[in-house]
């Protein structure tokens, strides 16, 4: 990035004499490089994907025709991509509520503990979110083996046979999910946290002046006020569920049989193993449409309640980002 | 705060322990485990504690691939996507607090708009973009696209939005030219949103593992989470070389983070909180 610019123009000399222009000066040799980088970063894929998923580019081929609806035809058509599109759907239905569930959970039990054992409690929580997910795969690969897996040994010792997880049909879905659920929900759970520590402590004073029991004072105080935040967390949490690639890839290669195609590690596979980038393109419009689908769900089914409070955020988040 | 140790106070702490247990055990089993010989980890019941004590584990990594160079690649390469990424939020942040220029508000909602796409869905067009520049297979196709971040761009505009303008105009008025009121005045004074944004970032690009995956295919230039891929797809069987390398990956973060807790989960969350 070439800050420097600006300063090299001599003060004294030039055009640039008076203050606003010295400031547009400043400001257009920042933003032009941020521009170019948005066109060839953001803009053009975005655009590019647009264009591609009508055509029938390849990768390493400049021209393309353009096909119409063909790819979405393919791919409503293929039985590979319909079963990625069914394995993501899966994966978000799981991942979503558990990690909810699960971050909820232990933002109450971090809140209830005493300071100095919360800390230590965090430490452990966040640490999955920290590293490495590809490294911490190869963790998980080891305690999920089938033959000498800590896993099944734990399992055994439960008096339950030895399961064959990342092998099996059956359980290669939920076993990679559950490495998903345990890198992220700690990172939710704190934003929770923060969330349920900045809730004004008068609401529960009087209500447990009231009487109201820890579950009552949970549904009543606690719930209502994190509604922002469990949304905010909810569309988040949606997101990544449909991102969810690095175990697949990493763990399964989408075995066994197709039972852990994702739609991400398809698009991989189609758009840069296999070169179809018309083809990859549509795809990747779709996931895209399905998480903007999904997250308007959410917005619509947690503000739908309340419109009152609902204008006033809503009113107030444009005037921040105005 | 809450002195009361009832029983449900009891239930909620038998609770997190076991969920800190999940989340953490994996990270001792690993450590654990890459200091045992394979014979020893190919064996049931497992022994917790390392009964043959080894480090071969260790020195086999070096030995059966060019594991310094992944280091170093991931090292350089976050290294340098951070300082840029900083700066360039800092900066571009910066002038969207504090300058007015034309269609601001709309080009500001466009960048906005670009914080909400998946950026996954986005890279195999990239990634054709690239080939068709012919910058595949370089440290520019591991640096440039993490120069910008738009989310650091975010959380810094939002920064300087709160910083009064008396000291910038003060600066102004002393002689400093627009660069240097950025860099002597605005820049030090978001010190603790910039030490966020340094780590947030350093652990994206050090963690990060689609891009890379896709774009470098000569080894010389994998990153660390490429490098340990192809080593599980090469030699998937190694069990204990494979969690020795992970471990190496992997501990070095742990030790930071448990030095900077709070640092790190202000980092890591900025991005939550503010949103």
């Amino acid at each position: 990035m070439d800050v420097k610019n600006p300063k090299s123009p001599s003060p004294k000399k030039g055009i640039l004499r008076t203050r606003k222009s010295k400031r547009m000066a400043f400001a257009l040799a920042i933003l032009l490089p941020f521009a170019i980088w948005m066109l060839v970063y953001m803009l053009i894929p975005l655009a590019s994907v647009i264009f591609y998923s009508f055509t029938d580019a390849k990768m390493g081929y400049d021209r393309q025709n353009f096909v119409g609806l063909y790819q979405f035809q393919k791919m409503f058509s293929n039985a590979t991509a319909m079963i990625s599109i069914k394995n993501s759907l899966k994966a978000a239905l799981v991942i979503v509520p558990v990690s909810l569930l699960l971050s909820m959970l232990t933002a109450l039990g971090l809140d209830a503990l005493s300071e100095r054992s919360s800390k230590v409690y965090t430490f452990a929580v966040f640490l999955p979110n920290i590293i490495s997910l590809t490294a911490a795969c190869l963790v998980w690969r080891w305690i999920y083996h089938g033959q000498y897996g800590v896993l099944n040994f734990l399992l055994n010792l439960m008096g339950i046979p030895s399961q064959q997880f990342l092998k099996s049909q059956a359980q290669a879905m939920y076993s990679l999910c559950a490495i998903h659920i345990w890198s992220v929900f700690g990172y939710y759970a704190i934003i929770l946290l923060a969330a349920i520590r900045s809730i004004d402590k008068s609401l529960y004073e009087a209500a447990s002046l009231d009487g109201a029991s820890y579950w009552t004072q949970f549904f009543h105080v606690t719930l209502p006020m994190l509604k922002n935040t469990l949304l905010f967390v909810g569309i988040m949490l949606t997101t990544s569920a449909f991102m969810f690639f690095t175990p697949v890839q990493l763990l399964t290669n989408g075995t066994p049989g197709t039972s852990t195609y994702v739609m991400l590690f398809y698009i991989y596979q189609q758009g840069i193993e296999q070169g179809n980038t018309g083809f990859s393109s549509a795809m990747s419009l779709v996931l895209m449409l399905i998480i903007l689908f999904f997250s308007l769900i959410q917005w619509i089914l947690t503000t739908e309640r309340e419109p009152k409070p609902r204008k006033k955020t809503a009113v107030k988040k444009e005037a921040e980002a105005a | 705060m809450k002195k009361k140790h009832n029983l449900s106070y009891w239930l909620m702490f038998v609770m997190m322990t076991l969920i800190a247990f999940v989340s953490f055990f994996p990270f001792v089993w690993m450590f654990l485990s890459s200091f045992k010989p394979q014979n020893e980890l190919l064996s049931m019941p497992p022994t917790f504690f390392p009964e043959n004590f080894t480090i071969a584990n260790y020195t086999s990594v070096f030995k059966q691939m060019p594991f310094g160079q992944y280091y170093i690649n991931s090292l350089v390469t976050a290294g340098l996507n951070t300082l840029v990424g900083v700066i360039s939020s800092s900066l571009i942040g910066y002038i969207f607090a504090k300058y007015d220029f034309p269609f601001k508000n709309a080009i500001f909602l466009v960048v906005l708009a670009c914080m909400m796409i998946p950026y996954e869905t986005l890279m195999p067009t990239v990634y054709k973009l690239m080939v068709g520049i012919k910058w595949t297979n370089s440290y520019k196709v591991l640096t440039i696209p993490y120069f910008v971040n738009i989310f650091g761009i975010f959380l810094m505009r939002q920064f300087y939005l709160d910083l009064p303008d008396d000291y910038l105009e003060a600066a102004e008025v002393d002689g400093c030219s627009q660069f240097e009121i950025w860099a002597r005045i605005a820049m030090p004074m978001a010190n603790s949103t910039t030490s966020s944004l340094v780590i947030f970032l350093f652990m994206a690009s050090y963690n990060s593992f689609m891009w890379p995956l896709i774009s470098v295919d000569t080894r010389k230039l994998f990153t660390l989470p490429v490098g340990i891929a192809s080593m599980v797809w090469d030699r998937g069987n190694q069990y204990a070389m494979l969690l020795a390398a992970a471990s190496m990956i992997i501990v070095p973060v742990c030790i930071l983070f448990a030095f900077m807790q709070r640092k790190f989960i202000e980092g890591m969350t900025s991005g939550g909180i503010k949103g």
